[in-house]
């Protein structure tokens, strides 16, 4: 089966996994790897960010977050983004134009990241939920639905976040994974040292390029496999008909030191 | 080498953000201590509970009250409100439980909840302290008559100092760790570090119930907090007319305010039906924290769609409800106006 319709299953599941509130369970004691909102109706995981930000507001230090999210970046990274969060799945589906991801803006979203938690404790208000896309679709619109909600102003400006945010991924492949996800930036952090990685094999590498414009995120997979921003998403892999690149599950860690002593 | 730069000035103004967010975030800044945690009372009697609230915090804490509900036995708050307690000062509340003579002897466990608000700024926080008592219910001749002297207890040691220490030290280990990784090339410190991260984490954090604490959060519906609703703040006001439409409800009527206690909005819920009550002594009211009282929410059809959905006033004899603070002047008033 090619990679590319292993992560579509894969994906299933993680969509699975956020609806799966619709047999009846409730909310459990997990956090989601990836940016799902605790707040719709049939979600059964925490969402991280917003529970951060509440932990931020009640002064609570979050060892079971970290625990939690540290667990989350040793066991795949960034791969989470590519193969499991429902919000990057729709960011797939919509991933028409793959432009070259340009540097300085990508470290936008960790400035999301800081800015979420410095608004968060400053407002004593989880201001992040209130503009997030995800929220948009999982709890917004459900609950206009329901009859809980009313289209609002917080409505009309989750409408807008939305909006600018689908524009955007249509326009950049991954945009929001891209530039804006502060879970991305937190997974992201752990990329280099995950168990899940991208591996690339230079004997059998010829610079041919074509695994450059297969990747969503805009990266150059041949000279920069082990990339913070790789999603590990594997479609670099299916576009290099020579097996250069292959995606693992092992000891992270060990690329880098190979690579290293390459250079040395 | 710019990446490695880039990446290390990010990581370093996380670690440095996160830090200070943690060291300064907001806490409760109440003390309160029982006399005694073992208070005995006489059949048809009475005795008296006393609780020392102590702020030492540089924050006024504002609407002090004990609330507790026991069996058989009337509690008579006094006083039954502290408006303002300011910085660094202490105050004493006296709980009187009247005991009927009806109520069967033995010892029971009960819990005194004390509530508070305090503002920074704009921005005002409630929080809940549980004080746990013993109620020994014994026969009127083995009561002793003299009230037990106040003594109050040691105040608790300040963990989160100890919590803090425990995560500069990771935050170190981890930044020693990854330095060694990048300089001598050795990937098992790192590792080392991570991995005792995800369990310590993981271990302390189960330790502390901080998973049932994220359960909570997940499974409560803040209707402002996800933006369902505009965040209300502050202290509500009734307009004149909505004051005269209050006081002319000629029914008795009980509310019962649903409440989560990191709710933003549930104050402003709560502080409005207490007003409403005010002007009319027809309304009375009670205050439910549904994480404490989840049957409750669930009879009282407060968790729709799986999620318990917070404020949510409900009234009791026709099973009407109002959820959010929205506009929630006219929607209460058309709350208790509804079937009369």
């Amino acid at each position: 089966m090619k990679l590319r319709n292993r992560r579509r299953i894969v994906q299933g599941t993680g969509l699975l996994l956020g609806l799966f509130g619709a047999t009846g369970i409730g909310m459990t004691h997990l956090i989601f790897p990836g940016l799902h909102c605790y707040a719709c109706p049939l979600a059964v995981t925490v969402c991280p960010i917003g529970l951060i930000q509440n932990l931020v507001i009640f002064g609570t230090i979050p060892f079971f977050w970290i625990g939690t999210i540290v667990a989350y970046g040793l066991i795949a990274g960034r791969g989470f983004c590519g193969w499991f969060c429902p919000f990057g799945t729709l960011n797939d589906l919509l991933a028409f134009r793959k432009v070259k991801i340009r540097d300085p803006l990508s470290y936008s979203k960790y400035v999301v990241l800081i800015g979420t938690l410095i608004a968060a404790w400053y407002f004593a208000d989880t201001i992040f939920c209130k503009l997030c896309p995800a929220a948009s679709i999982e709890a917004s619109i459900p609950y206009l639905l329901l009859g809980v909600a009313k289209a609002n102003r917080p409505f009309l400006i989750h409408m807008a976040t939305l909006g600018v945010t689908l524009l955007g991924m249509v326009l950049v492949a991954r945009f929001w994974c891209r530039y804006l996800c502060p879970m991305g930036a937190i997974l992201s952090l752990f990329n280099r040292v995950s168990f899940f990685h991208l591996r690339l094999s230079t004997d059998r590498c010829t610079q041919c390029r074509a695994c450059e414009p297969a990747c969503p995120m805009g990266l150059v997979p041949y000279v920069d496999h082990d990339n913070h921003d790789c999603i590990k998403c594997g479609d670099c892999v299916d576009a290099c008909k020579l097996g250069a690149l292959s995606l693992r599950y092992g000891l992270p860690g060990r690329e880098t030191a190979e690579k290293r002593e390459t250079q040395e | 080498m710019a990446r490695t730069i880039h990446r290390t000035v990010a990581l370093v103004l996380l670690s440095i953000a996160v830090s200070s967010i943690l060291a300064v975030a907001q806490q409760p800044i109440l003390s309160f201590f029982l006399a005694s945690s073992q208070i005995t009372i006489p059949q048809g009697g009475e005795a008296l509970v006393t609780v020392r609230a102590e702020n030492n915090s540089v924050y006024a804490a504002e609407g002090i009250e004990a609330l507790a509900e026991i069996e058989g036995i009337a509690v008579l708050v006094e006083p039954d409100e502290i408006e303002t307690l300011p910085p660094f000062e202490s105050a004493t509340i006296v709980i009187r439980l009247s005991a009927s003579e009806e109520v069967p002897t033995g010892t029971d466990a009960h819990v005194i909840e004390m509530l508070y608000t305090y503002c920074i700024g704009e921005q005002c926080f409630q929080f809940f302290d549980d004080l746990s008592f013993e109620l020994v219910v014994e026969p009127p001749s083995t009561i002793p008559t003299e009230i037990p002297e106040v003594v109050p207890t040691e105040p608790p040691a300040k963990p989160s100092w100890i919590r803090l220490g425990i995560v500069g030290c990771a935050l170190l280990f981890l930044v020693v760790a990854a330095v060694l990784r990048r300089m001598v090339g050795w990937r098992w410190p790192l590792l080392g570090a991570l991995a005792v991260m995800v369990l310590g984490g993981l271990t302390y954090g189960v330790i502390l119930n901080q998973h049932e604490q994220a359960q909570g959060i997940g499974a409560v519906l803040c209707t402002s907090c996800v933006g369902i609703e505009e965040a209300q703040h502050g202290t509500p006001e009734l307009t004149p007319a909505g004051i005269a439409a209050i006081a002319s409800i000629e029914r008795e009527i009980e509310l019962l305010v649903f409440y989560a206690v990191w709710c933003h909005a549930c104050p402003y819920a709560e502080a409005m039906v207490e007003m409403a009550a005010e002007h009319n002594p027809r309304i009375t009211y009670r205050f439910i924290d549904v994480e404490e009282q989840p049957d409750l929410a669930e009879r009282s059809g407060v968790i729709r769609s799986g999620r318990t959905i917070v404020p949510a006033i409900l009234r009791v004899d026709t099973g009407d409800l109002v959820f959010g603070a929205e506009q929630l002047e006219s929607r209460l008033i058309d709350l208790l106006e509804g079937g009369s």
